[in-house]
């Protein structure tokens, strides 16, 4: 054991003795004094960084008049809807992910039909041709796709079809986190919102649950 | 006492431990459900919303994404059933009976 431990060149430092380069080899840079000392070897290395993706910004010009909007509606209740729910108008129609499939009807059908509950337009600032992509993708992911309460819900479809128009939103499950990718990737802003205020005749009096907070828009 | 009994009643201790476990789980989870299907406040009849007269376990826990409001039809108090996700009416009851009502149908004027 004890010879063991003589010979072991971790212990006895031959290690640095044998690996010290000369300055005849390596250039006299820093790099080389550390080397001298051994203490390169124990030096964190540079790691090769991954350059952020550039952020796509709308090209469409602010005061463009906006084709669609994404219309988030308060949570209700205890169930799938307590963290609220999520619809996009495009050119006066609305596209909405429900688990029945898309429902696809006009604005003032649907606003009538949801006057039980307060809900915000953000008009979107999209060209007309990004719209009109947006629409189909939202009638493929509603073609193709499932409901989930998780996987593919409400938000998705807008979701994705906005990234494969090239836009950061990120992977959101709640409306609220929809809304909020959308601001940040300056599609939308809060001073050119549109309130959609329940009916008070029709407004519901289902009491939210806590976690509703998580959603309010 | 042997080596081996003290082993084998360890052994059933853990059984009874991991049983009473997932039980509990099991009770509290049903309870949960049921809670939030008896506070959605619609009757086991108002419940069969496919309309084939029988109200199953999906029927049931479905109540809790449906709204209720009340309306007239020909004069007489009615409940109109719609869903929370997207306003799409279900049905409309009128003393226990389903009736063909749409509260979103357009009002033909005089």
């Amino acid at each position: 054991m004890q010879r063991g431990r003589q010979s072991d060149p971790l212990i006895t430092g031959k290690v640095a003795q044998a690996t010290t380069p000369t300055r005849d080899i390596v250039p006299a840079n820093d790099f080389a004094k550390l080397s001298q000392t051994g203490a390169a070897n124990v030096m964190p290395q540079p790691r090769a960084t991954r350059a952020p993706l550039p952020r796509k910004m709308p090209t469409a010009p602010i005061d463009a008049p906006r084709m669609a909007e994404l219309l988030v509606f308060q949570p209700i209740s205890n169930g799938r809807s307590s963290f609220g729910h999520v619809a996009i108008d495009i050119d006066g129609t609305i596209y909405s992910w429900t688990p029945g499939g898309l429902f696809v009807t006009t604005k003032d059908d649907y606003l009538k039909k949801n006057a039980f509950r307060d809900g915000t337009g953000y008009p979107l600032r999209l060209t007309d041709q990004e719209a009109k992509k947006l629409k189909q993708h939202i009638l493929n992911f509603g073609q193709k796709e499932h409901y989930n309460f998780v996987t593919a819900n409400c938000t998705d479809p807008i979701e994705e079809g906005l990234e494969a128009l090239g836009y950061q939103v990120g992977l959101t499950i709640l409306p609220a986190q929809l809304k909020a990718a959308i601001m940040q990737s300056h599609l939308a802003s809060i001073d050119r919102s549109n309130d959609y205020p329940a009916d008070p005749a029709q407004k519901s009096s289902a009491a939210t649950m806590p976690w509703s907070l998580l959603s309010m828009p | 006492m042997p080596i081996y009994a003290q082993q084998t009643r360890k052994a059933g201790f853990g059984k009874i431990l991991w049983f009473t476990l997932g039980l509990t789980i099991g009770v509290v989870i049903t309870l949960f459900f049921a809670n939030l299907v008896l506070r959605s406040g619609h009757t086991y009849a108002e419940m069969d919303w496919n309309g084939d007269g029988d109200t199953s376990l999906d029927e049931m826990l479905h109540s809790v994404d449906v709204g209720v409001r009340s309306v007239e039809v020909s004069g007489c108090p009615c409940r109109f059933f719609f869903e929370y996700k997207d306003g799409r009416p279900i049905k409309t009851m009128c003393d226990g009976k389903v009736v063909d009502f749409d509260p979103y149908a357009p009002t033909v004027g005089p």
